[in-house]
Parts: C-alpha cells; structure tokens; sequence
C-alpha cells in the first residue's frame, strides 16, 4: 500500500524525464547523433581518399598468427597508430589498431571475452610491397591494402567483406588542449571544433577533459543485401538502412516507455553485426564499450579500379553491362577505446554462431525450471500475495516454475532486505514454493540508497565502494529509493565484495531456492544525463564512464553470477536475468527486453527483437508477456502466451498500475486457452532443454531466423514475423486482433511441413493460407526432424523430470528422420562435473528407428522411458513393430490413423537411457 | 491425442515390467464399473479397451478414467483412502510426482521418497478446526440473533419515532407561520423608520459637501489669481504642470487654453468649467516646490503604472527581506502629493450613518425579537426534518433479509496499518487516513451489496472514490466472514486502487455450521 510513495516516485520520473503521461518516450531526453559531438563529426567524414597508410615495411611477425605494422595518418605525419592482425581459429580474424604512443592510455575492453583467443598459423603471399595477403584456419584468407589502408575478407575464396573501403576510417588521437600550455600549437583550430572539449545536453554538461577521442570506421559486406544483429534497438531483424535517420545506437539507456521502428539505444548493447546471403554467413564484432553510432547502407559497388582485379572473387559475377554488386556499407563510430575488430568468416550460420561463441562465449545450459513458465508482477504485495497466486495456478491446473517479487518485496528499495511488515517469514515462504520444486526471484538492482542505517550503505561508503564524480567524490544520483550510489563494479574487490551480499549469511531471509533480478542497471539514473551516468564520472582505474558505460550492466549480473555460484560452493547452476547487457553477458545472464507495452504492435516487434539477440548469442531471451505497461485485452494476452511459449525466457509481467491479470481473470475460455499455450510449452520441455544444451556446446540459439535453417532460401532472409526453435518447429505468431488466415511460405527445397494442430502437410517452397482460430497460433514440425515431448501434465517442470517420454517422429520424403533427446538432473553442475547427464540420437531409415548415445561417457540415472512413439507422415498402416533393446525383445501395439498419415506406437516402454531398435513391417 | 482403440488392431500385449495394481486409485463408489472383466468402458463410453489396459500407465481414456492409480492422463482423477480420514480425489497428475499429497500417501506409492501417514494426525486437527469453526460460528449466530431481534425493534421504533415526527413536524411548521406574521408586522414600522432616517443623513451630507467644494474652490481660485484680478489666466494656470495630462512634453498654452475653454475665466465660469477639471490633480505651488528637486520635475508622471511596478517591487522586496515598514514609508512619500485632495473627499464619503433615534431603536428592538422567535421555530423545523431524513434513510438501507446488519447503521470502524488507517463508515464511503499528516483519500462511496447470487451478503463495495493519477476512481470491496465482533480484520490493495477489505462479523455467521453436531462430522471421516 505504498501508492503514495510511489506515485510520487512517478511524478519524479515524469518530473525529471519531463514526460507527458498518456505519450510514448520523450525522444528529446536522449540525443540524437547530431547532439552528439563524435557522432557529428565522424559522420560527415567522407574523404575522397583516405590519408590513412599502412607501411608494410614495418611488418613484424610477433608469433606466428599476429602480425604487427606502423599505420599512420597522411596529414598528421608525427602520430603513429600500430596495427596488430591475429589470425585465429575457426575462421576468425582480428585486426586491432591503437595509437603507438598515446599521451593518455587508450582503453581496451576487459571481461567481455571468454577467454584468450587461440592463434593459428598464417600463410602469406603476394608481398609485393602493395599489399599483404594471408591465408589461415580452414578457409579464410585477407588481403591487407598498403596505401591507402584497405582489409579486405574472403571466405572460401569468395570477396565478403572489406574495411576502408568507404575511406571513412578516422582515428582521433588523443591531444593536448589547445591554449595550454603544453599543446604543440599544430592543427589549433581543427583540435577545437565544436563539442570537442565540453558539450552540453539539456541541463547537462560533459567536462570531456580528455578531449576527442571517437573512432570511425566504414565496414562493407559485398554482394550482401542483409544485415544483422547490434542489438538491443526495437526495430526490425534485416536492419533498416539509416540514410534517412538517425544511425542505430549502442549506449545502455533506461528509455521510459521505448517506440518500436527506430534506432534509438535501449538497455543493452552487443556490437557485432552479421551479414547472410545464399553463399555465406558473416560476422564483423567491434570490441567497444563506449557509445557507438552505426549507420547502414544498402548501395552498390561498382566494379572498377581495384576492385576489377578482384573481381573473380565475388560471389555473384557483376553484370557486364552495370559492373555492379550490391552490398551493405556500414560506418561505425565509437567515442573512445581502440579498434578492436573481429571478422568470422563463417561460412555457414552454424559457423557463425559457433565463432562468436568461442570469442564470447555461448549461454550455458540454464536449470530447466528457468526456461519454464514464470510469472511475474510489479509487484506480488506480501506472502499472502503470492501464496494466493501459486494457488491460483493449483487451483486453474496450470503448471508454474518459478514466481518473482519485484522492487516492492523490500525494505524502502534497500536490496537485500525484506519488508518485514509484509514478508515476515521469507525462509518459509520460499520452503513452501519449493514444495512443488519452483522457485522465487528477487530483484537486486544495483543503485544502493543512501542512508547510514542501510549496511550495505554503510560498509560500501566506509569502503569507498561508489563510483566517482570527476573531482573524486562518491557520486550521487536519484534512483527508486531516492538519493543512491552506484557500486564500482570495476574493481576486483568490489566485484568480489558484491558477489558476498548474495551468501545465504549476508543476504538474510534468502535461500537456496532463491534467484535473482537485475534491473536497472545501464544503469537507470533518474537525474542523470539520458537517464544515466555523467560520461566524465570516474570508474576504477581512472577511467572514465565513456570508456566503459556498456559493461556496467554486465559487471554487476556477473558479479551476482559469482554470488550465487559461490552460494551453493559452485553445485547449483545460478540464474539471473538482467536488463542491461554487452557481449559476453550471455555467459551469466538471461536478458528480456525491458519495459514494452500491452500493444498488438509490441507482441509484434517481440520477434524481430529476439531474433536479433538470438544471433549475437543471447540465446535466453524473451519479451515480458501481455506487455509491461497498461493493460492487454484478452485476446491479446492470449496470443502473447502462445507466441512466447515458444520463445526461450517465459515470463508474465506487469506494471503495478495496471489490473491483476494472471491467467484466470478473464473468464473460464481464456483461462482454458492460456492454460493450453503454457502446457504446451511444458510438453516441448525436453525438446528446448536439448536445444539449451546443443547451444552451450555449439553456441546455437533454441530461437532461430529461417535463414540460419535455410541459408540458401532467398525468400526467408527477411523473415521476421516467423521464427524456428531449433531445426524442428516452424512458429506464427499471431500479432492482430482479428485474424482468420495468415500466408505462411514454407521454407526450403522438397521440405514437409506437418501443422501440428491437424497433421496436413504442407511442401517446401509454397505459400499458403493457414487457418487460424483462437485455439493456438500454428506451429508446424519439419519433416526430418524427431521431437521429444513430455505429454503428461505436472505442476511444475522439475516434478516431470522423470516423466516417460513421447517421440514425434516427422517423415521427410525419404521417409527418413533424426533428432536428439538431453537429460540431466535439471539444476546442478553434475552434467559437466559428474557427467551425470544422457545425450540421445534418435534415427529413422529404412524403417527403422534407432536409439543411440551421443556422448558414451553420460551416465544420469533415470527410469523415464519411452511410452509412445509418433510418426507422422507414414504411408501405410504396418504389419507389425517390433522392439529390440539388449536381449529383451517386445511387440508393442500401433495405430494408424490413415486420414492424416500418423502411426502411433503404444508403449514402447524402453528406458530413454538404453540402446534400442524400432522395427516396423 | 484421442486414439479410437480396438482391441483386435493389437497382435500381443507388451508385458510390462510395471507391477499392475488395477484398482489402484478408484474411488469406492465407482469400483463396481471397474469389475474385472475381457474389456473396460470408458466411464465416459468414448470407447471401450481391453481390461489389462486399466492402470497400465498409458493413457487411452478421453476422459483419463482407464488411468485413476497413475499420471498417464492429464485429465485422471486419483482416489486416497486415507484411512482415518476423509477419502479425498486429487488429479492424477499429482501421482508419483515426489510430492506427497495424500494424508496416507498411497499418490506416492512409486517413487523413492517416503510418506508419512498423517491421516490420524489430520484428521484430529480437522475435527479441532471444525469444532473451533463451529463454536465460533455459534457464539455469533448468537450475537447475530440479538442484532436481528434489536433490529425489530429499531424498526418498530424507527417507525413510531417518524410518526411522532412527522406529527410534531405539522405543529412547529404551523407555529412558524404564526411567527412569520409577527416577524413581518415587526418588520413594516421598523423599515420604514430606518428608510426616514437614511435620507435625512444622505441630505445633511450632500449640504456639507457642496460647502466643502465651495471652501476648497475659493482657495484655489484665490491661489491661482496670483494677481488678483478676480481672473485666471492662462499664465497664471500654466505654472501648475501637475494638471498637464500628457506630462511628456511642455504644458503649452494650448493646452491651458483646452482647460480654460478661454484666455481666462472668472469665479463663475471658474466654478463651471474648470474645477471639476482640475481638482483632483491640483496641487498648491508652494507643497510643489518644497519637494526635492529631482528631474521628474513632476509627481503626477508617476503614472498608475509606474505605481503598481514599485508597489510589486516593494512587495517583493517585504517577502525576501523583513524591513515592511521602511518600504511602507517610502510607499506613502510616493502617493501622499497625489492623493491630498482625494483624502478630503474621502473624508466625506466616509461619514457613517449616525445612530438612530430612540424611537427607531425601540422598533428595532422589537422586530429583532420577532425574527429570533421565528429562526428558532425554524431551527427546530429543520431539526426535525433532518431527523426525519435520517430515520427514512436508515429505513431505506438494506441490511439484510432479516436486518442481520442493522448494527452497522451509522457506525465507522478503522483498520489500522504501519501507513494507513482505512475508515470505513457503513453504507456511507471508506477513507484512506494517512499516519504521515497529508489529507485523507476517499477509496469509495456506499454502491451496494454485491456477493455472490446465493450469498449476495458477503460482499458489499464502495466505489467512484478519489481518482488515481493516471488510474481508474478508488474502489473497495469488503468481504464478509464470522467472527464475535465487528471489525476490520485486513486491507490489501492487489491491485492498484482497488481495495479489498475483510470485516468479521457475527452478522455473517451461519446458523447451519453453528448447529452441526459432531455426529455429523464423524459421518464424513
């Protein structure tokens, strides 16, 4: 009952955000790229030829797989720029370029990668003194242009990419102010442009004593027409070209009420952009941390100069008469750091997937229960609340995993903390949630309210644990518990110190079946510059939020990840959801995308969005069902359910100002139509956890674009109102109020496509009018592929865990199918320490089908067993099936249903963990 | 997946190395549809199957009854015994799940963990809540039966009481047009003696004026003759430039002629054309000229805007600083030479009306008299009707079929919380009162009774209370439940802006659950 508080932190909000209620974001709270200094002046650079020269003569070979040369500037002959190339595994360049001898050290980005990345052997050739190429891993190559500076890519000898091509490559060095005393005096009035040394947003000045520092860029994907990827923006999948608009940005921001179709930044920040066509897949990831500008460009090369003598490498031969290709051209601006360029050469999207994966590192198997239904408020009041919810879902017999308390659960937003008029007894509140096996998550964020009763407060200000202003003070801003300091994650102790509060002893009340949240953490300052940190605050190790401002999200989840992987002595397998993300939070975090609305449209762009973080490793994603702000109809909350019971992280949530609306208060119909969508995800469980796994090992995401299933099908490069989860099922989600039909174009070559709803078939290559009712969306499984269900109805996923399972064996039309099956205990390290875990290969051929271990050493002790088996598309009804496992022989009863080509086996019976044949005549 | 299942289609049985027990999980009253038998009938006759396929962990019933003892179907229900309690049927889902459920634990009959029978212990514990359940409900059905016979009674009296009322209402209604009457007859004489006396005053000071603008008339006249030639001159009228009206420039014989109507005037046309003209903004050349000299040579530049700016500017000035008088004082300097003439006249004007005479006096004395007589008869008027109200509302409220709530008529009761105290004042609204200081919010006003069709008086609601900054209007819904007094027990808010109250009351407790005897209870364990 703390709407009086809350209200005011509202009017608060709206007061510092100066935003009108009823509208949507205020756009001028957060600047556009002309109200940014670097951004301004590294987009109108276009020089007709770049002063920017490699000298080859300077090459050094400093081991074998990383070269290093002298680059420099033309016009700016003393500053001296080193340019490293490191040729490494699995296709994979990068190229690296800092001043020589900086006046100040240039930040390079810390905890983003996995790990050191392996070097691999260069061959070079064509050392004429005009350019260098290398070729290196299986079947990359690069071609390194001396004057002016040029890197161009190949992948299995086809002309992918190219850097400067555009001339657009532009490195500010870092210069002493002129009229001080130490400046040289040269280039006086080009070293004091405009916003160079201070620049002034709204109220808010940026002292910038550093100076300019951005670097610009031009990457072009030849004979590209699609890109990829640079999330986290509301926009569509195939990236929109920026020629009208504003570039996409990358700055962590807390945007209040975000738009969908434009560039504008929101939470996260990952820099890396894919590019698809039929021939390849390709990667380019700038390792920045800093804000980022990028523009995109669909245009054309033309063939000529240079170029012609390249010709032969390109994919697509240039038409004679045109002599042009088409290709994205991409222009990258970052305020400061270095350039650290990483270009995966692909080439198919598993490669690609598997690339970026071993640089970053690829989302681990999360518990099963987290990829399982949540459910969510702002906020769950007090213990009777929540009991009374988790009753709801007893008594309307819908499955629930895991249910969440939001900022309100504290005491006055002091996390760690309990309001202990409302949750007196914590402990037995989640012991009785954990009856049935689910879970609680609470939220941490990561600004800690002043005030000198609050321990956490206390210690960290004695410990001088807070960020600091430019002048050295703890820097203090206004968040939900008002005045508030923000942890240096930065600092090994405080990362360290941090990870301690989430001990079961520091964190009073918590328990071992609790997880966390982490909000607000780009982190959302009320009164800050866009919401945010002043640029020139100061982080551990002097530098500056500029150089930084995109990891501090991720700083804090992999601090919490630390936390509560200590908690359980590295036992328990954390989970932790966070808002704000860079490359490499996939490693500690899930991710949703922040505070949509309860609109047909935000439903809508749900897709794009997760698609765009599915391919640059967020692979556990999801959009907050029936939409964050105000409330959805029925119909829509209905549809929301279906679409995201096939999107990886599932979770309900809502604002506190809008209506109850757990999936019984809209009537006995509703409630039996979400009851079905959140069952149906259970069903597939066992289906998404051995894509969870397969994504740990291989760095595939469950939730796919069509194209990364389908890389040669011109038609699905677009795709973004279907999606894949795995190989198997084909999702259409329905995003209108009234529809009756939806054109689906199936994808690929001599494909079937069995609707899970009836069975009819559909073929590859055609476009067809589904039927639609309020039943389900259509999802169709692809002939080929075998499924893994449970069928049986559970409150929770972890008290199925050893439920029988059902096999749904799709024909293709060679009537052949496979697919795998993962088990483990759900929650702990035992699968990677213990290999306390099966990995199954289901085959169909010949008729028969085949049970075999994928990985010998797996030993998970279970009794589920197989109980039904059912092949769709079988032509006929059989004579007899018989099963063999060991030396025990069984002939269990089938059924065919002619009409729609199913044959059902019953009870097959044999354990999931042991070898065994299917025959069938 | 609904399998048309026949048994021929099947070659052999899988012989299962799953124990089979048949029975397991079927209800007593339904055991004779389970008889063993070639084949079983889906309870709800969707098909029939062979009998081994009862309680053989597939599913093959649409309505999951071949499955009661195990989770093959979602939609099987699952009988415990629970000896020494109730049998109870739970989903078959919860069978085997590691979750104990029955108080005998005959759901877990499979899986590794081990239940405890607490079916004994539950059953005591049951038997000691539906005792305490009982008693409760007992002593307040008694409490209840005294509210519903005190509700007779207030009824009848209610009734009696309007009666009495309304009779008593005629009478004092009739003694107020007596007293009108005297009030007017009072009222004739003493206006008219106030109206003679007015005018007398208004005649006395209209004479004392026009002396007085005659006094003041001489002496200007006299001071503006500075040659006295019994004439005004446009020389002599010139030196005032307090009376040029556009101060700007110079007061040029033009515009002293324009006042003059001539090139001079005397008394006569003095008095006609030119002093109404010029009295207010006259000054004696003498007061002019013992100013400082500043340049604004003249004080009637000060225009009224100037004025306003200063007076805003002082004001300013007061609320900053704490010096208000030395600002008033220098207030006064400014206004004084403008306003000296104005005073005089405002002197005149006010003039109070001087007291009447005795014979007035008595008059009004005795209307006064008639006029108090009258408003207390009509106090009393109001008073009764506002009694009346009261009574005809308090008839009109619904308290049940039996009044069962008569009790709560005009009566409030708070609930008090670490923030809040809600107050709710029956059949009238509920009240938000904030511990902080702050003004209280309104969460709804009286809307009506709204439980349930067979139980419409478990739950009232207020509704249309103060509006939420960008929300719906405040609402409350109070529910219902037996207790032996009347109180608020719990407020919640589960939903922004809409509360949800619990009240006990022995005016919801029931008279069946008082008087269940326990041989009743022994019969459902």
């Amino acid at each position: 009952m703390s709407r009086f508080f809350h209200l005011l932190n509202l009017i608060f909000i709206l007061y510092i955000l100066n935003i009108p209620p009823s509208e949507n974001v205020d756009r001028n709270n957060f600047k556009t790229c002309e109200q940014s200094a670097f951004c301004r002046r590294q987009r109108k650079y276009k020089p007709d030829i770049s002063p920017y020269e490699v000298d080859l003569r300077s090459m050094k070979t400093i081991r074998s797989g990383h070269l290093q040369f002298i680059l420099h500037n033309t016009l700016k002959s003393p500053i001296k720029f080193q340019l490293d190339i490191f040729t490494l595994e699995h296709n994979s360049l990068r190229v690296k370029i800092n001043e020589k001898n900086p006046i100040r050290k240039r930040y390079e980005v810390e905890h983003a990668l996995v790990g050191e990345p392996k070097l691999v052997d260069v061959k070079l050739t064509n050392l004429d003194g005009k350019q260098v190429e290398g070729s290196f891993s299986k079947s990359a190559k690069f071609l390194l242009n001396a004057k002016p500076f040029r890197l161009d890519l190949f992948t299995n000898g086809i002309f992918v990419m190219s850097v400067n091509s555009k001339n657009m490559f532009n490195f500010e060095h870092y210069r002493t102010k002129p009229g001080t005393n130490e400046s040289t005096g040269e280039n006086n009035t080009e070293d004091n442009e405009d916003g160079m040394w201070e620049e002034t947003f709204k109220t808010h000045q940026d002292s910038k004593p550093y100076g300019p520092s951005s670097i610009g860029v031009d990457v072009n994907f030849l004979n590209f027409e699609n890109v990829y990827g640079i999330p986290e923006h509301a926009d569509a999948f195939s990236l929109r070209s920026t020629h009208d608009t504003d570039p996409y940005r990358l700055f962590n921001l807390d945007i209040f009420e975000y738009d969908i179709q434009n560039p504008m930044a929101l939470y996260g920040s990952v820099p890396y952009m894919l590019a698809h066509n039929e021939h390849a897949t390709v990667g380019f990831f700038w390792l920045n941390a800093a804000e980022g500008w990028i523009d995109v460009n669909n245009d054309k090369l033309t063939v000529q100069g240079f170029f012609s003598t390249i010709a032969s490498f390109f994919s697509t031969k240039p038409t004679a008469d045109k002599n042009e290709v088409p290709q994205v051209s991409t222009h990258w601006m970052f305020e400061s750091g270095i350039f650290d360029g990483f270009f995966f050469l692909g080439p198919t999207p598993r490669d690609i997937f598997k690339q970026y994966s071993v640089i970053t590192g690829s989302v681990p198997l999360p518990p099963l229960w987290a990829i399982a239904y949540h459910q969510c408020r702002w906020n769950y009041n007090d213990e009777d609340d929540v009991r009374s919810v988790l009753n709801g879902f007893e008594k309307n017999v819908i499955p629930l995993d895991v249910i969440w308390l939001d900022i309100e659960h504290t005491h006055g937003k002091r996390y760690f903390t309990w309001d202990t008029q409302k949750f007196p007894n914590p402990e037995k509140l989640q012991d009785d949630i954990a009856r049935y096996g689910r879970k609680l998550v609470t939220i941490s964020d990561p600004h800690i309210k002043k005030d000198d009763a609050y321990q956490v407060y206390a210690d960290a200000k004695a410990l001088g644990y807070f960020v600091k202003t430019k002048d050295g003070a703890d820097y203090e801003g206004s968040c939900w518990p008002g005045a508030s300091m923000w942890l240096d994650y930065f600092n090994p102790d405080i990362f360290q110190w941090y990870s301690q509060r989430y001990s079961l002893e520091n964190y009073k009340g918590s328990t071992g079946n609790l997880f966390i949240w982490n909000d607000m953490n780009e982190p959302s300052v009320f009164n800050g510059p866009e919401v945010t940190f002043p640029k020139d605050i100061i982080h551990y190790g002097g530098w500056e939020d500029r150089d930084v401002h995109n990891l501090y999200g991720m700083l804090q989840h992999m601090s919490t990840f630390q936390g509560l992987y200590n908690r359980s002595n590295g036992h328990i397998r954390p989970f932790i959801l966070t808002r704000s993300f860079f490359a490499g939070s996939q490693r500690t975090a899930a991710v949703w995308t922040g505070d949509n609305a309860a609109q047909w449209s935000y439903l809508k762009i749900a897709t794009p969005m997760l698609l765009s973080l599915s391919v640059t490793g967020f692979g556990f994603s999801g959009a907050d069902v029936g939409g964050f702000f105000s409330n959805p109809d029925a119909k829509l909350l209905v549809r929301w359910y279906q679409a995201a019971a096939f999107q990886p992280f599932y979770r309900e949530h809502a604002h506190i100002d809008t209506a109850r609306r757990e999936p019984w208060l809209f009537g006995p119909d509703n409630t039996r139509l979400i009851r079905k969508a959140i069952e149906q995800r259970y069903n597939y469980l066992p289906y998404w956890y051995t894509l969870f796994y397969k994504q740990e090992k291989q760095g595939i995401p469950p939730m796919l674009p069509l194209w990364a299933n389908f890389p040669k099908d011109k038609n699905v490069f677009k795709t973004e109102d279907l999606f894949m989860v795995g190989n198997g099922l084909l999702v259409c989600p329905i995003t209108e109020a009234d529809t009756n039909q939806v054109s689906i174009y199936f994808p690929g070559e001599n494909t079937i496509w069995y609707d899970t709803r009836t069975l009819i078939q559909y073929n590859g290559s055609e476009t067809v009018l589904i039927n639609v009712d309020m039943e389900s969306i259509p999802v169709f499984q692809q002939g080929g592929v075998i499924i893994p269900k449970r069928l049986r109805r559970r409150r929770s996923s972890m008290l199925a865990l050893h439920d029988p399972i059902t096999l749904v064996v799709a024909l293709d039309r060679n009537h052949e199918a496979k697919g795998e099956l993962y088990m483990d205990d759900g929650y702990t390290y035992d699968y990677k320490h213990k290999r306390q875990m099966i990995y199954r290969r289901f085959i169909f051929r010949n008729n028969e089908l085949h049970s075999k271990t994928l990985d010998f050493t797996g030993k998970f002790e279970t009794d589920a067993w197989i109980e039904r088996i059912l092949i769709f598309g079988y032509p006929k009804n059989p004579k007899k099936v018989i099963i063999n496992s060991g030396d025990k022989q069984a002939i269990p009863l089938h059924h065919y249903h002619a009409e729609s080509q199913m044959l059902t086996i019953r009870r097959p019976g044999p354990l999931v963990a042991s070898d065994w044949t299917l025959t069938i005549t | 997946m609904n399998l048309i299942l026949i048994s021929s289609l099947f070659t052999i049985v899988f012989s299962g190395n799953i124990e089979q027990t048949v029975l397991r999980g079927i209800p007593t009253s339904l055991l004779p549809k389970y008889t063993l038998a070639k084949t079983f009938l889906c309870l709800d006759g969707s098909s029939t199957i062979p009998f081994e396929f009862v309680n053989d962990d597939y599913c093959d019933c649409r309505d999951g009854s071949d499955e009661p003892g195990t989770s093959a179907c979602p939609n099987g229900r699952f009988f415990c015994e629970n000896k020494g309690y109730i049998g109870t049927i739970i989903p078959s889902h919860f069978v085997g799940d590691g979750v104990c459920d029955c108080c005998d634990g005959t759901d877990e009959y499979e899986t590794k963990i081990v239940c405890n029978n607490t079916c004994f212990e539950l059953a005591q514990k049951t038997r000691a809540e539906r005792e305490a359940r009982r008693a409760l409900h007992a002593a307040g059905v008694a409490k209840k039966l005294e509210i519903i016979s005190k509700s007779v009674l207030i009824k009848s009296d209610r009734e009696a009481r309007l009666r009495e009322l309304e009779e008593g209402l005629q009478k004092v209604e009739d003694e107020l047009k007596g007293k009108e009457e005297l009030k007017q007859q009072a009222e004739a004489p003493e206006n008219e003696a106030k109206d003679k006396h007015q005018k007398l005053w208004e005649e006395q000071r209209a004479v004392r004026e026009a002396i007085a603008r005659d006094n003041q008339m001489h002496e200007m006249f006299a001071e503006l003759d500075a040659n006295n030639d019994s004439l005004v001159s446009i020389e002599e009228l010139q030196k005032h430039t307090e009376l040029d009206s556009d101060h700007e420039n110079e007061f040029t014989v033009e515009e002293v002629r324009l006042i003059l109507g001539a090139d001079s005037v005397n008394f006569d046309e003095f008095n006609v054309t030119v002093f109404d003209q010029i009295s207010n903004s006259y000054k004696k050349l003498s007061e002019q000229s013992s100013e400082t000299p500043v340049d604004h040579a003249d004080v009637a530049a000060t225009t009224e805007a100037q004025l306003d700016q200063i007076q805003a500017e002082a004001d300013e000035e007061t609320s900053a600083g704490e010096d208000e008088y030395e600002h008033e004082e220098e207030q006064h300097d400014i206004t004084t030479p403008v306003a000296t003439s104005l005073e005089h006249e405002k002197h005149i004007h006010d003039d109070t009306v001087p007291e009447y005479d005795d014979e007035t006096k008595k008059l009004i004395q005795l209307a006064d008299h008639a006029r108090n007589e009258y408003n207390e008869v009509e106090g009393r008027v109001q008073d009764i009707k506002r009694q009346i109200d009261d009574l005809k509302r308090q008839s009109d409220v619904d308290t049940g079929p039996h009044g069962e709530y008569s009790a709560f008529i005009d009566q409030c009761y708070d609930y008090e919380e670490r923030e809040y105290t809600y107050r709710i004042c029956m059949f009238k609204d509920a009240k938000q009162i904030s511990k902080g200081g702050g003004s209280d919010v309104t969460i709804g006003y009286w809307e009506g009774w709204t439980g349930p069709e067979n139980n419409k008086y478990l739950k009232m609601k207020y509704a249309n209370g103060a509006t939420c900054w960008n929300g719906p209007a405040r609402s409350l819904t109070v529910t219902f439940q037996c207790g032996t007094e009347h109180k608020p027990i719990d407020v919640r808010e589960p939903t922004r802006c809409e509360y949800s109250m619990i009240f006990e009351t022995p005016s919801a407790c029931d008279e069946r659950i008082a008087t269940a005897t326990m041989h009743q209870e022994h019969e459902e364990f």
